[in-house]
């Protein structure tokens, strides 16, 4: 028979149990929801940065923002049985989460404020950052030479995601923490903790891009794949179009209706709707660029495609076609702001050198780089 | 009111709450082993036969039986029985308890993984009837996730339907595995020599060039750089597959390619590299 001792400790660790669930549901809302009571502003600068020019989606599915959360909050309060708990997560090195490898996803451990005997590990995976890309034959294409070439392939019957987001300064703040084999100096990480936290990170090379994305179950965008998310299908419900499927722009194949294409009349007033679809050099002069912005997306809603910075992709058959250019260092009437149409980038540098020869626009001494990654999911576990 | 019978009642039935509860929050399966779930008729048949309700899977290692007795001349009985992972719940009624509620008059059982209108779904609810009074037990079931639907749409993300989806809640740890262990093996009759196992690898996975099967190829650990000499191919897609049989590794291939000018080959593992 169950001594008493041994009965009041069950139900007493069980009810601690239910109260730690029902914190771990409020924080998995506040995971998913982000700054929903406004506190951004009170004192979350140090983990998120300033907010200005950045989108309240920022804050969704982001660790530092449960950090700065709980350096305001402190805990979260549950009620049960008519009784007030407080419930904190535990800090390591002042950090309320951990990385768990395993789930690829943050962990938080959730205790009682007055018991401490109990504790919740809680993993909250990232349900805001990756969109699917649909079962389909693609086009990939080739400018070399300004002579156009086709390539087709597909993805049937593998289900690949992409980063709706270029990885930020931030993003890789945090694999430093979790990875302690990483290869950074403390000059590097000294130069990323003082850069704008949301922004998209420039200044990696491409094996710091390979192992930023293999540390989190991942690999850099391919060339490919990055058409395949951006060139507007036309016709969705044919998934094997006999012909080539290409577009100029995510949003629409007709190149005079673009703002590009108008701002050649010298009347033309550039908008803020513009540079929020294309971030080229002429905004730059005109308007701050807004990160994290969700407001030009692809067809399956990845964003940040043109404009801002640079984005390296896994070379596919097109091996010197690595970068894709259209960025805010080329002006509205650049070549480069096409879909389907990439430079190379040795992928160790940053400067005139690392690029092809007169790319890299005069008035600049270096040239930063985004990237974000891609993941393919085995759907039979 | 209660009287003293009634406390007596009502503290195995707490200590039996907290007990199956601690199992359950945290559990990553729940099968169900009878059929008479679900329904406003509480479970009579057969009467007097000590029938598995459930099994609780709660770690790698360890499980739970509920075993219910139905009532015939005798009242109910529910016991909960601790099981190794691998064995099953039959005649478990024989081994001593981890926590038991005698005299039960009538016990209903409910589990939905679909019912999400009123937030039952993934909740164990069992409610059962003593001394003319009822009770009801409800258990949310946290890690327990259905399988991937194969229809992904535009816009999904790659969370798994659950309980609150993208939540785990966890006290144990789990194994996993490395970069360029094989996760998943198929043969050239698309049968499984190894089952998926690719959510334990610690950095994602890598399909390769190998058998064309519903279920998918080959699969390796880790995020490999496909296409560059002494690696595997990479796919190109099942529409530039020029084999009639499953095995598309020929170093004819064009099911794969390889980016840096190398050759196709298929090695002794069945997986198209490029060399």
């Amino acid at each position: 028979m169950m001594e008493d001792k041994d009965r009041n400790s069950i139900t007493s660790r069980y009810q601690d149990a239910l109260i730690l669930v029902a914190a771990a549901t409020k924080l998995q809302r506040i995971w998913i929801e982000g700054d929903l009571e406004n506190i951004w502003n009170k004192n979350c600068e140090e983990s998120l940065g300033k907010k200005k020019n950045i989108s309240e989606y920022y804050t969704r599915c982001n660790p530092s923002f449960l950090q700065c959360y709980f350096g305001n909050m402190k805990f979260i309060k549950v009620e049960y049985n008519g009784d007030e708990f407080q419930i904190s997560p535990e800090r390591i090195n002042n950090k309320v989460y951990t990385y768990d490898k395993l789930e690829k996803s943050i962990q938080v451990n959730l205790r009682h404020k007055s018991n401490s005997d109990q504790s919740l590990n809680v993993i909250l995976q990232d349900a805001c950052h990756e969109t699917y890309l649909p079962q389909r034959v693609y086009t990939h294409t080739s400018f070399e030479n300004d002579q156009v070439s086709y390539w087709k392939w597909d993805n049937f019957n593998r289900h690949i995601f992409v980063d709706k987001f270029l990885v930020t300064n931030r993003d890789v703040l945090d694999w430093l923490d979790f990875d302690e084999q990483n290869n950074f100096t403390e000059f590097e990480k000294k130069n990323l903790s003082k850069s704008k936290k949301a922004a998209p990170v420039t200044t990696l090379t491409v094996d710091k891009m390979k192992k930023y994305c293999e540390f989190f179950g991942k690999k850099i965008l391919s060339s490919y794949v990055f058409d395949a998310a951006t060139f507007h299908p036309g016709d969705y419900d044919n998934t094997s179009p006999s012909g080539f499927i290409t577009s100029y722009f995510p949003w629409t194949d007709r190149f005079k209706e673009s703002f590009l294409y108008k701002s050649k009349n010298d009347d033309y007033q550039l908008t803020k709707k513009d540079c929020d679809l294309i971030f080229t050099k002429e905004c730059t002069f005109k308007y701050m660029m807004e990160f994290y912005s969700r407001k030009s997306s692809s067809w399956i809603g990845i964003f940040q495609v043109m404009g801002g910075y640079p984005q390296y992709l896994e070379p596919g058959v097109y091996k010197y076609e690595n970068l894709f250019l259209s960025s805010k260092y080329f002006d509205n009437s650049s070549l480069w702001h096409r879909l389907g149409r990439r430079s190379y980038w040795s992928g160790n540098g940053f400067q005139d050198k690392d690029f092809l020869k007169d790319i890299m626009p005069a008035n600049i001494e270096e040239m930063g780089v985004g990237f974000r990654c891609m993941r393919t999911v085995s759907v039979e576990k | 009111m209660f009287n003293s019978c009634d406390l007596l009642q009502d503290d195995q039935i707490e200590v039996f709450e907290a007990t199956l509860g601690l199992k359950v929050i945290t559990s990553k399966q729940i099968e169900i082993l009878h059929g008479g779930i679900n329904s406003n008729k509480s479970i009579v048949r057969p009467p007097g036969v000590w029938v598995p309700l459930f099994k609780i899977i709660a770690d790698t290692e360890q499980a739970f039986c509920l075993i219910y007795k139905i009532p015939k001349k005798d009242l109910g009985e529910l016991r909960l029985v601790s099981v190794s992972v691998v064995e099953t719940c039959r005649k478990k009624y024989e081994r001593v308890p981890t926590e038991t509620i005698k005299e039960i008059e009538k016990f209903h059982l409910f589990f939905s993984t679909t019912d999400i209108s009123n937030n039952s779904a993934f909740t164990l609810k069992l409610i059962f009837s003593q001394n003319r009074k009822e009770y009801g037990l409800e258990f949310p079931v946290y890690n327990y996730s259905l399988p991937y639907q194969k229809n992904f749409e535009r816009y999904s993300d790659a969370i798994k339907i659950s309980k609150s989806p993208g939540m785990k809640l966890y006290f144990s740890k789990k194994n996993n595995l490395y970069k360029n262990v094989f996760c998943h093996k198929v043969d050239e009759k698309c049968n499984n020599i190894k089952q998926n196992v690719c959510y334990k690898c610690s950095n994602g996975f890598t399909e390769v060039v190998s058998f064309h099967c519903p279920q998918g190829g080959m699969k390796l650990c880790g995020q490999i750089e496909c296409g560059v000499k002494g690696n595997p191919a990479c796919i190109r897609g099942s529409s530039y597959n020029n084999q009639s049989k499953a095995k598309v590794c020929s170093s004819e291939s064009t099911a794969g390619f390889c980016i840096d000018g190398s050759n196709l080959f298929c090695n002794e593992e069945n997986v198209l590299v490029c060399l």
